[in-house]
């Protein structure tokens, strides 16, 4: 490959510059400052583009540095050949990578072409850009080298192969940054970390052990205090037991103390017994007759006391002595009937008898009605007649007023009527007579031909007649109404004056019979007549009613009758106030029944009383008793002492009984021969020693309670040491297989850099011979001194001893490293020879080496096309 | 007469070796919560006893809630016999800090106590210790007229070794009567017939607390008919959640995305129940310049159930044949691992694969 022409538009200082490129040595001999360098970088740029295009500063950063001096565009061209094709590479940079413009073409053809890419050095050399440098491009100053991945990989064919050689420096850091990252040595490495941890979990653990040491101590004392706990509980079980017996024997010793004293009780109860009935002599009173006996004494003191309320006085006993005749009720009643009978005629006849003056009155109205009386309703109608003549005559002169107010307008009427009918009479005979005319005319007209205008006229003229004709009707009419008014009006006058006149007359009819005196008012007189009337009737009436012959026969039949009655007695009335005198009587006769009634009673109670003093007295005999004065409290002290005595009974009776259940429930000669139990504790004593007990056994729960939240507490940090210890297992394990990783990781780094080395080493030894070819070649001499190890790196031996290169001279180093550089290219390409870069390479040599350095030129200008860039003509 | 038997519920257990201590204390709670199910289960279904063989408990030192919450139970169902047979976990943790042993809490000792149940039922158990292991096989004596129910709390073994506390010479225990033997201390169900009129059974834990207790837990309910004198039982599964172990082969697979895809497809085969704490383990070969991304593949189920963890036990397998005569780095490297000798086969290949990763950029270390 070859490069055969370059124009550059504007790239750094160089503007619109071609040249072109011929075969064997272009020596672009220059001064300094036209450009070389920046022609040099120019057809490196194309190739492989800009370098430390991230870097800020300009004089690095390649596409700040080269940007054009005076503008314009920026780039240029390059044609080339590769493989027998020429390719003409177009490049315009702009401000980023992104804005740059590649275009290949065809030289031959012009046609665009795609055998190379935008990486055009990388596919055209399989190298990468650095290794270019290292070997195709020789810069000034630039001259050492060094073998690149890159370098290797093209050299070993395998610059396609990206996992591979080219790899290996990316690899080999990898490895090693991931070894000491693992480190077991250093401190931030992950193994010297995690066993640093395992040694801070042991001994973690270590003093954890002491927990386990501490739970058991603690598990010891709590059994221990279980067991004391178990023991306590088996005393307090015992003493449970004692205190059971020791309970027994209590209720055992109660139940004998009970049965002595049911014993005691009863006998004591007999003595008592016996006692009560030592009262009676011999014959204890049955309760039942004891009672009746009583009841009938108690009667008997009821009788007594009877006895007492009937029995007569003296002064009793002397009124029921005398002959005081005794009156029966009937007699009593029929007197006291006569009585009254009495008393009503002769108040009656008090009541009606008429006075001096009503004497008198009577006598002068009896002269009044001497020919009669009028009746009531008969004055009241001549009232009534007074009343509608007075009406009628206001009503008649109210009529006459009305009547000459009618004449008047009817002599107003009249007089108008005759004017109207006057005018009326001229109107309607011209009514007429035009109707008449208005007819005939009609009937000319018809005659005439006209039959419907004579037809219209014919109707006019019947209308007009008939028109005069209902006035007149119609004025007549008017007149005759007004005319039946007055009529009226008049007849209605004349109806109330005959009315009037009737009534007057049976007025004047009345006061004649009854002599209405001149002068008096109608009026008054009728009531005063009136009131006579009604005197007079009453007056008659009590005349009547008062002192009839029968009334007074009557009275003094009775009167005579209640006389002889009384008379009986001895005590005829002097007041004739009979009926006092018969409630007297009755009084009197009630008394004397009543106390001969008392009398009968008292001999009645008196008998019963002497029956039941004889039955207590023989009941008391009957008890071996004498009867004492008062039966009724001999009685009652009898039954008090019967009642005792039941009462001792009884309770004899219920102890007899309480004893024989008693007997039959207990074991009786058991509890008799009930003996304490031994030793002297008694319930109380049980009770405090079973307390203490409780306490104890109340402390020893407590304590234990206390050791199990000690060892619950002991068991969560044992639980962290178990915890521990589990992460000391595991990262134990990890450990162990990172040291197995490290190892194989280290072992895997120093394999492969083995392999790297046994790899190389295959083509060390021809670039060894390049390198003796072209040193030779510069100068002049045998290449003795350097060798070149596994790695491709060349060593100078110097002492015996292979040393870097890096400690010879400048010159030397530039010598050694073109010699290199063209020992690599030849090992790297060696079909297609690239083209050489020299951007005056050998300005550190001295005199002799700058002419071996021509011959150098000379000599692989045979084989290589070589731009050369030289500022001196020394070296040119 | 229906009688439960229970065992290895382990109440308390830390359960702190793959949860967090969130997780861990949650369980803990839900363990609990299930026993009181399981004795609410038996009040509903008119369960008569119920049999616990061994480890109830999982230290000695019993948390005062758990004391509580069994005391409780036990004391709020009078209608329900509690036969409670201490194992090696929960020695005296119990009753010793009771005050007062409820009227329907049985206990066993070291000796062989008998407690009958009904008209026909006998329980019968022992605590085994090392003093009395050797021993108690003669002194068993049971009454070949009524349902004997023997309670013991060990490894199943068919050969007695000596002054091994929790062995139970099942070979001792034939022939003695024995209808169902209730045993305790494995973890998960197992019945088998003991001999010609029996059968010995281990309930399994109620909950499972790790992977190694994996599958459904429980309890098992036994109908005695104590006319026919005969013993039913049944398992029935309890626990609120279950663990599962999902193997899941990757052989093949090159990529996490394709590793991810076997792992759904045999996640879905199963129907794992989302509540369920699951660990997938890889298995098989995958190409040693495979890519997997375990904390990735974590991340797609640590939201499907309840908990979920990934074992990587896959192998990496290197095509030795391919890289034979490879001119290039990685062959020259894959030629001089297989050329030490002192390195294992599995070394080799770990090796190989940290070098191409390391080669190709990707993450030299799985996880």
């Amino acid at each position: 490959m070859k490069l055969i022409r370059c124009h550059i538009e504007n790239f750094g200082k160089l503007s619109d510059f071609t040249y072109d490129f011929s075969e064997g040595c272009n020596t672009i001999c220059e001064e300094n400052g036209w450009g070389k360098s920046t022609l040099a970088s120019f057809l490196r740029v194309m190739l492989y583009g800009f370098r430390n295009e991230g870097k800020r500063d300009p004089l690095e950063n390649e596409r700040k540095r080269y940007a054009p001096w005076q503008k314009g565009v920026y780039g240029g061209e390059l044609q080339f050949e590769s493989d027998g094709k020429v390719y003409s590479v177009r490049r315009i940079f702009g401000n980023k990578a992104a804005e740059d413009e590649f275009q290949l073409t065809d030289a031959r053809t012009h046609l665009p072409s795609s055998d190379f890419s935008q990486k055009l050095g990388e596919e055209l050399f399989q190298i990468d850009g650095g290794s270019f440098e290292r070997t195709i491009f020789i810069s000034q100053n630039d001259c050492e080298t060094f073998v690149t991945d890159g370098i290797n990989a093209k050299i070993g064919n395998l610059a396609e192969n990206t996992d591979d050689i080219n790899n290996f420096e990316t690899a080999d850091k990898r490895l090693n940054d991931l070894l000491n990252s693992m480190s077991p040595s250093r401190k931030t490495g992950l193994l010297r970390q995690r066993k640093d941890r395992i040694t801070e979990l042991k001994t973690q653990i270590r003093n954890g052990q002491e927990i386990q040491n501490t739970m058991e101590s603690i598990d010891a004392r709590k059994k221990a205090a279980i067991e004391e706990r178990e023991k306590l509980s088996a005393e307090l079980t015992e003493l449970q037991e004692r205190q059971k017996k020791l309970g027994i024997y209590k209720d055992q010793q109660a139940k004998k103390e009970k049965y002595l004293d049911l014993r005691a009780k009863m006998a004591e109860r007999q003595q008592t017994l016996k006692e009560a009935e030592n009262y009676f002599n011999g014959v204890i009173p049955k309760g039942e007759e004891l009672r009746e006996k009583t009841a009938v004494c108690n009667q008997g003191i009821s009788v007594r006391k009877a006895m007492e309320i009937y029995c007569l006085t003296e002064k009793e006993q002397a009124q029921l002595k005398d002959n005081f005749p005794m009156a029966d009720n009937v007699r009593l009643e029929e007197k006291y009937a006569e009585a009254q009978e009495l008393e009503s005629l002769e108040s009656a006849t008090r009541k009606n008898a008429l006075s001096g003056e009503e004497s008198r009155r009577l006598e002068e109205l009896s002269g009044y009605f001497a020919e009669g009386m009028p009746q009531e309703a008969e004055i009241d109608s001549v009232k009534n007649a007074w009343t509608n003549r007075n009406e009628g005559k206001s009503l008649l002169q109210a009529k006459e007023i009305q009547r000459k107010t009618l004449q008047s307008i009817q002599a107003q009427e009249d007089a108008r009527c005759l004017r109207e009918q006057e005018e009326a009479g001229k109107r309607k005979k011209i009514l007429l007579l035009f109707g008449i005319l208005l007819s005939l005319g009609g009937f000319v007209v018809i005659l005439l031909g006209q039959g419907l205008i004579g037809g219209v006229l014919i109707v006019l003229g019947i209308a007009a007649v008939a028109a005069a004709l209902l006035f007149t009707a119609g004025r007549s009419k008017v007149q005759t109404g007004e005319n039946t008014e007055l009529s009226y009006l008049e007849q209605e006058m004349e109806e109330l004056e005959a009315q009037v006149r009737i009534e007057e007359g049976q007025i004047e009819d009345f006061c004649t019979r009854w002599g209405l005196r001149e002068g008096l008012e109608l009026t008054s007189w009728l009531v005063e007549l009136q009131n006579k009337r009604r005197d007079y009737e009453a007056l008659l009436e009590r005349q009547k009613q008062d002192g009839s012959d029968e009334k007074i026969a009557r009275i003094a039949a009775l009167q005579k009758d209640l006389q002889q009655f009384f008379a009986e007695y001895g005590e005829v009335p002097e007041t004739q106030n009979y009926l006092a005198a018969l409630h007297e009587l009755a009084g009197k006769c009630r008394q004397r029944q009543l106390l001969q009634e008392k009398q009968k009673k008292y001999l009645q109670q008196k008998q019963k009383y002497e029956a039941i003093e004889e039955q207590v007295k023989d009941y008391l005999m009957s008890l071996q008793l004498i009867p004492e004065e008062h039966p009724e409290e001999q009685l009652a002290e009898l039954e008090s002492h019967r009642k005792d005595y039941e009462k001792e009974l009884q309770e004899l009776w219920r102890s007899e009984q309480e004893i024989r259940a008693f007997e039959v429930k207990e074991d009786i000669p058991a509890l008799l021969a009930l003996k304490a139990p031994e030793g002297e504790e008694s319930l109380e004593s049980l009770a405090d020693e079973m307390q203490v007990l409780s306490e104890r056994m109340e402390e020893c729960f407590q304590t234990i309670d206390s050791y199990q939240k000690q060892l619950s507490d002991l068991q969560e940090s044992w639980d962290n040491v178990e915890n521990m210890q589990e992460e000391l297992k595991a990262l134990q394990e990890k450990t162990e297989e990172g040291f197995k990783q490290y190892e194989l990781l280290g072992m895997t780094k120093n394999l492969l850099e083995q392999a790297k080395s046994s790899f190389t080493a295959k083509y060390t030894e021809p670039v060894m011979q390049g390198f003796r070819k072209y040193y030779r070649i510069l100068t002049g001499t045998e290449c003795e001194n350097y060798q070149m190890d596994a790695n491709t790196r060349l060593q100078v031996i110097e002492g015996n001893m292979p040393r870097d290169i890096g400690y010879l001279s400048l010159g030397n180093r530039d010598l050694i490293g073109i010699c290199m550089r063209l020992a690599l290219v030849e090992a790297m390409y060696e079909e297609q020879k690239p083209f050489l870069i020299l951007d005056d390479p050998f300005v550190n040599l001295d005199e002799n080496r700058t002419k071996g350095a021509m011959r150098f030129l000379t000599e692989i200008a045979k084989e290589y096309q070589v731009i050369y860039f030289t500022c001196h003509g020394s070296r040119e | 007469m229906k009688i439960i038997h229970c065992a290895d519920i382990h109440l308390d257990s830390r359960m702190s070796a793959n949860l967090t201590r969130e997780k861990a204390r949650e369980r803990r709670t839900e363990l609990l919560t299930t026993f009181r199910k399981m004795v609410e289960y038996g009040a509903a279904h008119e369960v008569d006893a119920i049999l616990i063989a061994g480890d109830l408990f999982d230290t000695k030192n019993v948390s005062a809630t758990a004391r509580n919450v069994v005391k409780d139970l036990i004391v709020g169902h009078p209608g329900i016999e509690f036969y409670y047979l201490q194992g090696n976990h929960d020695e005296g943790s119990f009753t010793g800090g009771l005050s007062q042993i409820p009227e329907n809490l049985h206990l066993f000792d070291s000796k062989w106590t008998s407690f009958p149940l009904g008209k026909k039922v006998c329980i019968t158990g022992v605590e085994l210790n090392p003093e009395n292991s050797g021993s108690v096989y003669n002194t068993l004596s049971l009454d070949a007229d009524l349902v004997n129910i023997v309670v013991l709390h060990g490894q199943e073994s068919e050969y007695s070794a000596k002054d091994k506390a929790e062995v139970i010479h099942l070979t001792a225990l034939k022939n003695k009567g024995i209808d169902y033997l209730a045993l305790g201390h494995i973890h998960g169900y197992k019945k088998e017939r003991l001999d010609g009129r029996g059968v010995y059974c281990y309930p399994g834990c109620l909950e499972g607390r790790g992977f190694d207790e994996c599958g459904e837990h429980g309890f098992v309910e036994l109908s005695v008919d104590e006319a026919a004198g005969t013993v039913e039982s049944r398992f029935v599964p309890f626990a609120s959640r279950n663990l599962y172990t999902i193997p899941v082969d990757i052989t093949g697979c090159v990529s996490t995305m394709e590793i991810l895809e076997r792992m759904k497809e045999e996640t879905d085969a199963g129907n794992y129940p989302e509540k369920s704490l699951v660990k997938y383990e890889l298995t098989g070969k995958v190409d040693v310049e495979s890519e997997k991304e375990t904390d990735f593949l974590l991340h797609q189920f640590s939201s499907r159930f309840y908990f979920v963890k990934i074992k990587d036990s896959s192998k990496y397998l290197v095509d030795y044949a391919s890289f034979a005569k490879d001119v290039s780095l990685k062959g020259e490297f894959i030629r001089t691992v297989m050329g030490r000798e002192d390195l294992s086969e599995e070394d080799k290949a770990a090796v190989i694969h940290y070098g191409l990763q390391a080669l190709a950029g990707e993450e030299i270390l799985d996880a």
